[in-house]
Order: C-alpha cells, then structure tokens, then sequence
C-alpha cells in the first residue's frame, strides 16, 4: 500500500539520518564532489568543478570550463543516493557555474538547482554569489511539494603561491521551510586553509558550523604518487569519522571515488567523472 | 576501590646515565648538547612510557625490558655503517623511514663519513640525529666479536634496592587471633618492604646472562611461605650474533615476539608515541631476554633462532608455571576433583594466604616457532604456537562478567595461535600486517601503511579487526589495541607527522573504532574516537615545550538510576603544556600543566595537575639532586591524570594523581669512584581532602604517604 511503504521509508530515513548525526530539517545541503568527499567533505580552500557546492569564488581561478556528473550512496542504500551534475565556465576575470543535485528516491527527494556567478577582485582574490532553487517532494507529490529559494556567497584569497583561505555561507537569506515552528534551513558557515606543501601534496583544514548541528572541524589531504594518479584520505570531527578516495586522470577526463566511513552504518561510496573542455 | 599508586619499574637512564656516560665517553658531541639530547631523548621516551602506562590497567607492571636494547646501544654504540636492518629496528628511536633512508643511502653512497650526513637524508633532521648520537657510531672499521675477549671485555653490574612506605598499612598491623581465625586474609604475612637484587653481564650486545630477585611489600623473606628466600626469581643465558648460522640461543627466561603481536608476543610493547606517530610499525625482535620483574607474561625454557641465506627459522619450549584462581572440578562430574582453573593472575603478588594458595597453580607447556624469509625490501613471516596446560579453563560465571567474557574464555586447557607477517618496502611508503587464526578458526588481522609524503609530512594507516572470538593466551598475547582490558576491536588509525617549520613539529593521530562486543563498564558493543595533536617546538639549545590536546569519545554504563541498563555518550579531554629549559650544563628545570574534563550524564569532571621539576649535577663533587614539586586536583575517578617521575634506575613510578593534594620528590645520586652508584630517594603525597591513603589492606591512616627508596649499583 503506497502509504505504508511512504511510512516505512520516511522512518527509515530519518533513523538513519538521526543516527548519522546530522540534524533532520531537510536540505542540509550535503557534499556533492568525489574528490571532496574523499578528504573528508573539506573544499572550501580546494579549487575544481565542485567548488560549485563548496566555495563558488575557486571558479574564477579555473582555467577551462569543466563539466561533470556525480553520484553517491549514502550508507550504501540506494534510498540515500545522491546524484549531481555540473558546469562551470571561467572567463577573463570572472566565471560562471550551473548545477543541479537530487538527494533522495521516488517517495522522498530534495532537489536543489543552482546558478553562481564569481568575479576576481584582485590577481589572488575572488568572491562569488549563487541563487539557488529548492524543492523537497513527498510520496510522488501525494503528500505535496515544497519549494523555496535561498543565496550562498563565497571568498577564496591566495595568500602565496601555497597558502590559500577561503570562507562560504550557505543559505544567508536563513530561507524558511515551513511557516509551523518557523522552520528555517540550516544556514552553514565554513572557514578554511588549503596549503601546497608540494606539487604532489595537497592538505586542507576547516570548521562548518551548521545552524541545528555542533561545529565540525574537517582535514583532508591529497597525495598524487605518479602523475595522473591521486590519492586521498580526510576526517572530519567530533566524533571521528575517516574518509578515503582515489582519482585518475586520462586526457581531458578525470575519474574521482570517494567514500566516507561511519562506525556503525558503514560506508558511503561516491564517484564522479569530469570533462574539462 | 582501585590501587591509588601505579609503580611501574622502566630503567631510567636519562636524566641520570647520560651525562654519567658522556664524562668518561669519547664523543665528538660538545658538552652543551648533551644538555639538548637528553631534552630531547628524555620527552619523547617519558611519553611513550607514559602513553603505555595510562592504558594499563595493572598497578604493577615492569618496564625494563622495553628499554633494555637502548641501555645496551648506549654502552655499546651501534655501527651505522655494518648495522643490518634488524639492528636499527632495535633502536626505538628510528622508525621505517630513517631505517630505509640509511639503508638505502648505504647502497648508493658506501659508507657514513659523520653523524652529520644524516641529517640530509629523508625523515632525518638536525635534533633526530643529535637524539641519535649516544647510541650510535660512524666507524669505517667493522668490529667483529672475539670471544677469548668475553671475560675481560665482558661488563658486570650488581644492583640491590630496598623500598619502602613509612606509614603503617593495615595490612600490616598487629591482629587479633580471633580475627585471624575468622578472616584469614586479613593481614599480610610479610613485612612492608620491598628488596630487589639483580646481577648483569654483558658482552657488547652478544652475549648477556644475569639474574633477578624480587621480593614484593607484604611477602615473606626467608620465613614461612617463602623458604627459599625471595617470592621472584628469575635467570637468563642469552647469545645473539646476527651473522652467523647460530643468529641466537636463550636459555632460561627469555622472551619470544613476532609480527605485529597479533599470534605470539611475550611481554609488553611500545604503543604510539606522541612525539613521533608515525612509528607506529613493530619490529618484533624474536627472541629476546628476560629481565625484568613481571611475574606473568614471559617464557622458562630454551629457544634458538638459526639463520641460513635468506631465511631464518626460530623454534622455542617453555615450561612456567601462573598463578591461578582456581576451583575443583564437582564431585558428580566425570572428572571428579580434577582442577578447573577460572582465572589467570598476573600481578605476581604472593602476601596473603588466599594469595598464596593460587601461586603456581597451573603449568603451561608453550612450544612454537616462526619461519621468515627475507628478500632485499621484502618480509614474510609465519608463526605458529601452542600453549598446553595442565589443567581445564572455566570462566568463573558468577562473577557477574558471564556475558561480557562470553567470547573471551571459552572452556578449554590449549591455545593453538598461527599467524602471517609482512612487511613491504615500496617505492614511497611501507606496507605492512599480519593475519592470524586461534584455534576456533577466529581471525585476527591488521595491516598498516607508513608514507613519507613529503619533506615535511608523513603518514600512517593502520586498520585492524580483531574478532570477538579469538583466543588467545592473555600473557603471550600483544597486539595494537585502544583498549587492553578486552581484545575485540576494529578500528581506523590515521596518524600524521608535520614539520610545518623550522623547529616546530606537529604529531595529531585520529582514530575511530568499535567494539563488537561488551567490555568492562560498557555492556553493549559500542564504537568510540580518539585525537590526538601535539605540538613541539624545539628553538634553542637549551629550551623546548609542547602542547598536547587530546580527546576520547567514548561509551560507558550511565550511572543514572534507571530500570534499564543503558550506555550513555562519555568525552574526556585532556590538554598540557610542558616545557624543558637548562640554565647552564649543571641546572635544568621542566614545567608542566595539564588539564582534564570528563563529561557523561550530563556532570563534567575535572582535574588539574601543575608540577616544577629541578635537576642539578654538581661540579666539582659526582652528585645530582633531582626534585619535583607537584600540585593537583581531581575530583573523580575518571578526572585523573598521571605524569612520569624520575626514580632510580630500573624502577619507575607513574602514580595516578586523584583527589587534592601534592606530591615531593627528592633524589640524590652519588657515584663513589668509577664503578659505585648509590641513590636516595624519598617521596610523599600530602592529600588535603582525605582521612586515609589507599584502601583494604594497603590502607594507612593519616593523609601522608611518604616512600623511601634506597639502591646501589656496583660495575666491575
């Protein structure tokens, strides 16, 4: 019966989710990025395609558009998959990014389109702003859907040549979801470091604070042994949970897995795969 | 009640040998770095001490076999230029990638020059290879051993130490006859005082052979129970030549340690070490011998390890008797008045007549073997060993840890271990692990990955899964865990090394695990973290300090009245600052402060802990004092702190500082001509919030506790 199986799958969700630690108001605008994901959901001093989530500023240091796709099972449940795709077009001084992302399955998904625009305010300086558009559907729209709008900003400065900080606030607008109890979606607020200890090592560090959650604090570190080959591990913490990822590079393409590891509900797996023009 | 003081004996040579040593010895090295090495050498090493000692949960444990190699590196220095591989891994203080910098520097360059070429090379920096140099040489000449030299070249050393509490514990007041006819346990039978004699030879590091005697506080000397003398004895005959056929033979008490402790390993091991993570990576000797004072965990027998192209086989049988809380078997039961043993004892204490009655009780006939084979960066190892006993062990179910040990104990008198070890040189990282089944068919295994990165970052990844139902002889049994008191575990360990800039290092491991099964004060299988981050900043010559932070997420019983029996969230931090200084080559002085807060069910705990320590080493005159002021704070339990204390060599004490109150600690040392050492040293713990010290029968009254340790040393 459609509505039992809503039930069911809503209370799976959100026991699970409880369980993650991660507070249930929905859209808590969960990583998107491979590459991120494996050094411990850390990106906002990193610079690719999926700074189009993390920090839209790292756009304008691109140097061809990019497009790419990603997907993730959170938990290894399909019900928890997490599927994205993107764009990002850097000119002159300033760049443009596009993506899409879809949390969820058929009875219960949140969906979020965005559109960013980032400018270069000096050589090693730039700041960004995204518009995004959110849905959150119940049952197949049976239960209703709602929809909303909310505003990121983002800085990324290059201090030198191998240190960089960066900052990014999701939701500044504190957009609402529901006029009940006055429900907002949690605004997030990260600060980072990324630093170049060489060509072949990338560390970063940050803190998230999330409006319903504790302060996080996120490492993660990219190793590339052999040209075309990188490896990566992260954490973030309290309590610890370690990440892992691996990524190749083959002409113009580049494959990125990731995978979180949570002490009791296991492995999270997410790949992707960009093209850069 | 838990025992208040932990007296852990660890030969302590550092802040007393080592200027001792440098006075005679003819090192390059100019006087005020001696000041330098002994900082530094002495930080890193109390750490690890200290770091192995928090997660003991025995009261008395010995340490002198740990530190054993580096006493013998120390009189007899190691030859960087002949050194094999297995002889830099002896060195604790060289990990994976100093060992294969050297080796492979060796193989591309020939021989070291100096001290000094070291510091270019890969995980080598100005203050490791200055930690280095007491224990190490740069000769172009390789010195053979020649045995007509062993008797005149051979060092001899006689230790006696006496210790004692100056308070009366009840234990050992006078009672009443009434009283003893109804508890026989209430009073120990010997007196208060501890005496330890211990006799050393040593030929360079091939050849030693001693022997050790303990009497422990409250056993009896030479009266009653203990007609020959003391309660401990222990002998050892052990040769070691690693180039030759015959690479090593133990006689006596020895100990025998392979892989990464997950099959067979006697006696304890390093942990990690917050001055350097990324050492996380055992190199099991094999055999080694046995001298220290632990009752329990080593082997009686012989062994012998033979080395032929690029194998080496090692084949060892011991006979020792444990102590044994113990039962018999039921009178209806086929085995009628056979012996069930019901738990293994380790503490090796032998003062009451309950005690007494569980001395020796069961026999374990241990014989094994490992068979390594070793080609240029490549290392496998298989080890198999069986453990027989004379007797059925039954888990005592009544004493309320049925569930909890019901993987743990299964009813059995053997334990069959085999395991493989690896290790693997890559081009830029080193792999290594082992895998091991018991003989219900559980398998262990852990496997770990060391990379240095970068100039400047290196890291470690070990993962481990240690199931539930593995069975394994506690005291032959060592593996990496978190937690020693229960072995189930599965746990993720990043560590990282990080010189962020001149004279900084940075060391931080995170770790996430789970048990899979119930341990003590935690009754249902639970996960937990741990992090760790240590600062170090090594400026000046006669200056360092650190800041340590770490944090423990943890699960553990709720002490909130409840009908159910449920486990609540607990967080324990812990942050210190420690500094080192010398004011000139005979004054130094360390500080510290540190901190605790333990949070559960809503309550914080806290604790503080601040300590001065002085040491001062006479001109003109072969005395140094050595003190330490200590004040502290704690109001719980689980708020307690502990700190590395200098004593007398070879005994140690890390006392766990619980309660209000101080603690003074006063040491002097006197060399009396070349070959006499005599030490005094008298500690007292004032409490300002307590009636008594200690509980049940090593309770005194008053709120002082005053110790006294005397010891002599005599080289000949």
């Amino acid at each position: 019966m459609k509505k039992n199986n809503l039930i069911k799958h809503l209370l799976l969700f959100c026991s699970i989710i409880a369980q993650a630690g991660i507070a249930f108001s929905g859209n808590d605008n969960r990583p998107i990025g491979a590459r991120q994901i494996g050094m411990g959901s850390t990106g906002v001093a990193t610079i690719d395609l999926w700074s189009v989530h993390h920090n839209q500023s790292a756009l304008a240091f691109l140097e061809k558009p990019i497009a790419g796709i990603f997907h993730e099972n959170r938990f290894n449940l399909k019900e928890l998959s997490h599927s994205a795709i993107a764009f990002a077009l850097p000119l002159k001084n300033k760049a443009f990014g596009i993506s899409y992302n879809r949390f969820g399955f058929e009875l219960m998904n949140e969906s979020k389109t965005g559109i960013s625009y980032a400018q270069k305010l000096s050589k090693n300086f730039a700041a960004s702003i995204q518009l995004n558009y959110l849905e959150t559907r119940f049952g197949d729209s049976y239960y209703g859907k709602k929809s909303f709008i909310n505003a990121e900003i983002g800085v990324l400065g290059k201090v030198n040549q191998n240190l960089s900080i960066g900052f990014h606030i999701y939701n500044v607008n504190r957009s609402k979801f529901a006029e009940y109890n006055q429900q907002r979606i949690p605004t997030n607020f990260r600060l980072g470091l990324g630093y170049k200890f060489s060509e072949k090592v990338f560390t970063t560090i940050e803190a998230e604070k999330s409006s319903y959650d504790d302060t996080f604090i996120k490492a993660g570190i990219e190793y590339i042994p052999y040209k075309n080959i990188y490896l990566r591990i992260g954490f973030r913490g309290f309590p610890i949970e370690s990440s892992f990822g691996v990524g190749l590079r083959y002409s113009n393409f580049s494959f990125d897995f990731g995978a979180a590891y949570h002490s009791n509900l296991g492995f999270s797996p997410a790949f992707g795969l960009n093209y850069a023009f | 009640m838990q025992l208040f003081f932990k007296h852990i004996y660890l030969k302590h040579f550092l802040g007393l040998i080592l200027p001792f040593y440098f006075s005679v010895s003819l090192a390059q090295v100019e006087k005020e770095d001696d000041i330098q090495n002994n900082l530094e050498n002495q930080n890193s090493i109390e750490q690890l001490i200290e770091n192995i000692a928090e997660q003991q949960e025995d009261a008395e444990v010995d340490y002198t076999n740990l530190l054993e190699d580096l006493s013998i590196f120390l009189a007899n220095p190691i030859n960087l230029n002949y050194a094999t591989r297995e002889e830099l891994e002896l060195l604790i203080i060289l990990d994976e990638i100093k060992i294969n910098s050297i080796l492979n520097y060796r193989k591309k360059f020939g021989l070291f020059v100096s001290h000094y070429e070291l510091v270019n090379l890969e995980g080598f920096d100005a203050a490791t290879v200055k930690r280095l140099i007491p224990f190490t040489i740069v000769s172009k000449e390789e010195k053979g051993l020649d045995f007509k030299d062993i008797f005149r070249r051979g060092k001899s050393t006689v230790l006696v130490r006496y210790q004692s509490y100056l308070e009366e514990q009840t234990g050992y007041t006078t009672a009443s006859d009434s009283l003893l006819n109804a508890r026989p346990n209430a009073r120990y039978l010997g007196n208060n005082d501890r005496y330890f004699v211990r006799y050393r030879f040593n030929y360079k590091n091939a050849i030693s052979a001693g022997f050790t005697a303990e009497k422990d506080p409250g056993e009896q000397f030479f009266n009653g129970s203990q007609k020959n003398g003391f309660d401990f004895y222990s002998a050892h005959l052990y040769y070691r030549n690693p180039r030759k056929f015959i690479k090593t033979i133990a006689i006596g008490d020895f100990q025998a340690q392979f892989g990464q402790g997950l099959t067979f390993w006697s006696g304890l091991a390093f942990g990690l070490n917050p001055s350097d993570i990324t050492n996380g990576k055992r190199n099991a000797p094999g055999l080694r011998q046995y001298t220290s004072v632990n009752e329990a965990n080593f082997l009686r027998g012989l062994g012998t390890t033979l080395k032929f192209k690029n194998f080496e086989l090692t084949g060892f049988y011991s006979i020792k008797k444990f102590d044994a809380g113990f039962e018999e078997a039921d009178t209806t039961s086929e085995n009628a008045g056979e012996l069930i043993v019901t738990s293994f004892l380790e503490t090796g204490f032998h003062r009451t007549l309950s005690e007494l009655e569980k001395k020796n009780k069961v026999v374990a006939n241990t014989f094994g073997g490992n068979l390594s084979f070793i080609y240029k960066t490549f290392k496998i190892g298989i080890t198999s060993v069986s453990n027989q006993f004379n007797a059925n062990f039954i888990p005592n179910q009544s004493r309320g840890q049925a569930v909890t040990d019901l993987f743990r104990y299964q009813t059995q008198n053997f334990y069959q271990n085999t395991g493989i070890d690896y290790s693997w040189n890559l081009n830029f990282a080193n792999l290594f692990g082992e895998v091991s089944r018991s003989h219900n068919n559980a398998i262990n295994y852990m496997t770990g990955l060391i990379a240095p990165i970068d100039q400047r970052l290196s890291i470690m990844i070990i993962y481990r899964n240690y199931d539930k139902a593995y069975q394994a002889f506690q005291p032959y049994y060592n593996p990496l865990v978190r937690e020693s008191s229960s072995l189930a575990e599965q746990g993720l360990l990043i560590g990282m090394k990080i010189l962020p800039a001149r004279h900084f290092s940075l060391n931080t491991y995170f770790e996430q695990f789970t048990f899979p099964w119930l341990k003590y004060r935690i009754d249902k299988p639970s996960n937990g973290s741990d992090f760790l981050a240590q600062l170090n900043y090594s400026p000046l010559r006669r200056f360092s300090c650190y800041t340590r932070y770490r944090r423990r997420d943890r699960y553990q019983n709720s002490s909130l009245e409840s009908d159910i029996d449920f486990v609540t969230p607990t967080l324990q931090q812990n942050i210190r600052l420690h500094f080192n200084y010398s004011a000139n080559n005979q004054l130094s002085f360390a500080n510290r402060i540190e901190k605790i807060i333990f949070e559960k069910d809503g309550e914080k705990k806290e604790g503080i802990l601040m300590f001065a320590d002085v040491k001062y080493q006479f001109e003109k005159i072969p005395l140094s004092l050595t003190a330490r002021y200590a004040v502290f704070n704690s109001n719980d339990f689980d708020a307690r702190l502990y700190a590395y204390e200098s004593d007398v060599l070879y005994s140690f004490s890390i006392p766990a500082y619980l309660n209000n109150g101080n603690r003074v600690y006063i040491m002097a040392k006197y060399a009396l001509g070349n070959n006499l050492d005599i030490w005094v040293r008298w500690a007292q713990t004032f409490y300002y919030d307590r009636t008594s010290v200690g509980s049940g029968l090593d309770e005194s009254f008053g709120n002082v506790r005053n110790e006294l340790k005397l010891q002599v040393k005599y080289n000949f």
